[in-house]
């Protein structure tokens, strides 16, 4: 006690309980069973990752045959030369005049001028400049259009493709018309995240106005593009819509076409992101250059190549009217994809 | 003749002796139930009190045999005093201590005479209080007291006798009133 503080009464002690010392043997058993079950978990851990290095090393090679680029380069740049071809005055394509139809004319358009864009070999400046006044006029047009049930995809299309040509070639002007359409694209994103087809379906689709993963996937690649387009709401914008993609995948791997849909769109058919991850099939695809386009992508170097180029016609284009989505796009969709499948730029 | 505090934490971090620790705690419980309750807890001591003998023997292997038993306990009881007014957000409502919810806790000094010593040191300030309780009541020297609050030890010596000469004054005012 300190001697200066003898004035101070002494003061009332409690009684402790008599389970105090238990107490504190208990809150040490807890923790020391805490640590053995997070050893445990890391042995499983360990285990489960060993595991999956084993059925990696088990599991067969995907077939990775070197191929020539100038077989690459060669093939593509005869396909962009049929394409500048058959590019009309006003700069954009006819849809319907190569098989597909007119209602998707500005969604070819705009694939056509992406492989223009990202041509191996040097175009005239005169032809990509043409493609990308008419687009940016689409682009506009589309806009003012778009909630009244123009075809979604030429929309995004469109935008897609004069976002790459800002990135390469920047535009004041187009600027401000990108950051409009961008605007517009945000507002029509649905209460769940996604976005559907304002009002009509594709072509031969039953009318869907519901949020689909293929559209989505799409406009949450261009709404990535927000940093050089410095749209604040691009960014909530984009994580609700990466939310409802997450959303889609079933435990299996899977993806549903809609939320609240009974399709199963698995590998075939919505995220083709998904489908090249999930199968390396050493086929292309039966009649699906749309396909084929995200599968060449992710297997660059295999000899799929091979297959691509013996579709091939002597005049440098691609035509398969069996194809998929060939009443919409015809040859100039078909061309400009497989274009689009050989260029490193291409998506 | 028995073994020192020092001696007994040392077979705790060295062979994990249970039953070291519990003489430990057996000459320790006490003071430290007190000391919370001297720094205000009237309630939740006995945990907190647990919760200290808990982290000593968690941090084990970390004390050192040259130094005292004691001071690295108040050192511990300290961090853990500070964990509870962060967690119970009293920080702020402490000084109120007197006008705070009524309470059945014989221990709150509103229910006790105005005589006691835990009725007078309530109505010391924090900084005063903190230091007299480490010096009257859990008998550490200043350089101890000094290193468990982080403060220099001419200032534990001047808040030292600054609030004893305030609990002398409210002891002498209360008897004479």
């Amino acid at each position: 006690m300190n001697p200066d503080s003898h004035f101070i009464p002494p003061p009332l002690e409690p009684t402790i309980s008599e389970d105090f010392q238990a107490g504190v043997f208990q809150k040490i058993r807890k923790r020391n069973q805490r640590f053995q079950n997070m050893q445990k978990v890391a042995i499983l851990a360990l285990f489960a990752s060993s595991l999956f290095i084993w059925r990696q090393k088990q599991m067969p090679a995907i077939r990775e045959i070197p191929v020539d680029p100038s077989m690459r380069v060669a093939s593509a740049a005869q396909g962009v030369e049929w394409l500048v071809e058959q590019q009309q005055a006003d700069g954009a394509w006819s849809a319907s005049k190569w098989g597909g139809h007119d209602r998707f004319s500005d969604g070819v358009s705009a694939l056509a001028t992406l492989a223009l864009l990202n041509s191996p070999e040097p175009i005239r400046r005169e032809s990509l400049d043409r493609a990308v006044s008419a687009l940016e006029s689409r682009l506009k047009a589309q806009s003012i259009q778009l909630e009244q049930g123009p075809q979604f995809y030429n929309y995004i299309l469109t935008l897609y493709t004069l976002s790459e040509i800002q990135k390469q070639m920047p535009d004041p002007a187009r600027q401000s018309l990108l950051q409009q359409s961008y605007a517009t694209l945000i507002r029509l994103q649905q209460a769940s995240g996604g976005w559907g087809y304002p009002d009509e379906a594709p072509m031969g689709y039953s009318s869907e106005t519901e949020a689909n993963t293929a559209v989505t996937w799409w406009v949450a690649q261009l709404l990535s593009e927000r940093p050089s387009l410095r749209l604040p709401q691009a960014e909530a914008s984009l994580s609700r819509a990466q939310y409802w993609l997450s959303q889609q995948q079933l435990a299996n791997g899977d993806v549903k076409y809609q939320s609240g849909g009974k399709q199963i769109a698995g590998p075939e058919d919505a995220l083709y992101w998904m489908m090249t991850r999930n199968e390396n099939s050493p086929q292309l695809a039966q009649n699906d250059a749309y396909r084929d386009l995200f599968r060449l992508s992710d297997l660059k170097e295999s000899d799929l190549y091979q297959d691509l180029w013996a579709q091939q016609q002597a005049d440098g284009a691609w035509r398969n009217q069996q194809d998929r989505w060939w009443q919409a796009g015809g040859q100039v969709y078909l061309t400009a994809l497989s274009v689009l499948t050989q260029v490193p730029g291409g998506v | 003749m028995s073994e020192t505090d020092e001696e007994l934490m040392r077979k705790v971090a060295v062979n994990h002796d249970q039953a070291a620790f519990v003489e430990l705690m057996n000459r320790y419980q006490q003071m430290l139930v007190n000391h919370f309750i001297r720094r205000g807890v009237y309630q939740e001591y006995e945990d907190l009190a647990q919760d200290t003998f808990f982290k000593i023997y968690k941090a084990r292997r970390r004390f050192r045999s040259q130094e005292s038993f004691r001071a690295w306990m108040f050192t511990i009881a300290q961090r853990v005093w500070i964990d509870h007014l962060r967690k119970s957000g009293r920080r702020n409502r402490r000084e109120d201590a007197f006008r705070a919810e009524p309470t059945v806790d014989k221990f709150h000094p509103k229910h006790q005479q105005k005589h006691d010593a835990d009725w007078g040191l309530a109505q010391l300030s924090d900084i005063h209080r903190d230091v007299v309780v480490h010096s009257v009541y859990d008998q550490l020297s200043h350089v101890e007291i000094s290193k468990i609050l982080q403060i220099p030890e001419g200032t534990v010596k001047s808040r030292l006798h600054n609030g004893l000469r305030q609990l002398r004054e409210i002891f002498e005012q209360e008897a004479s009133s």
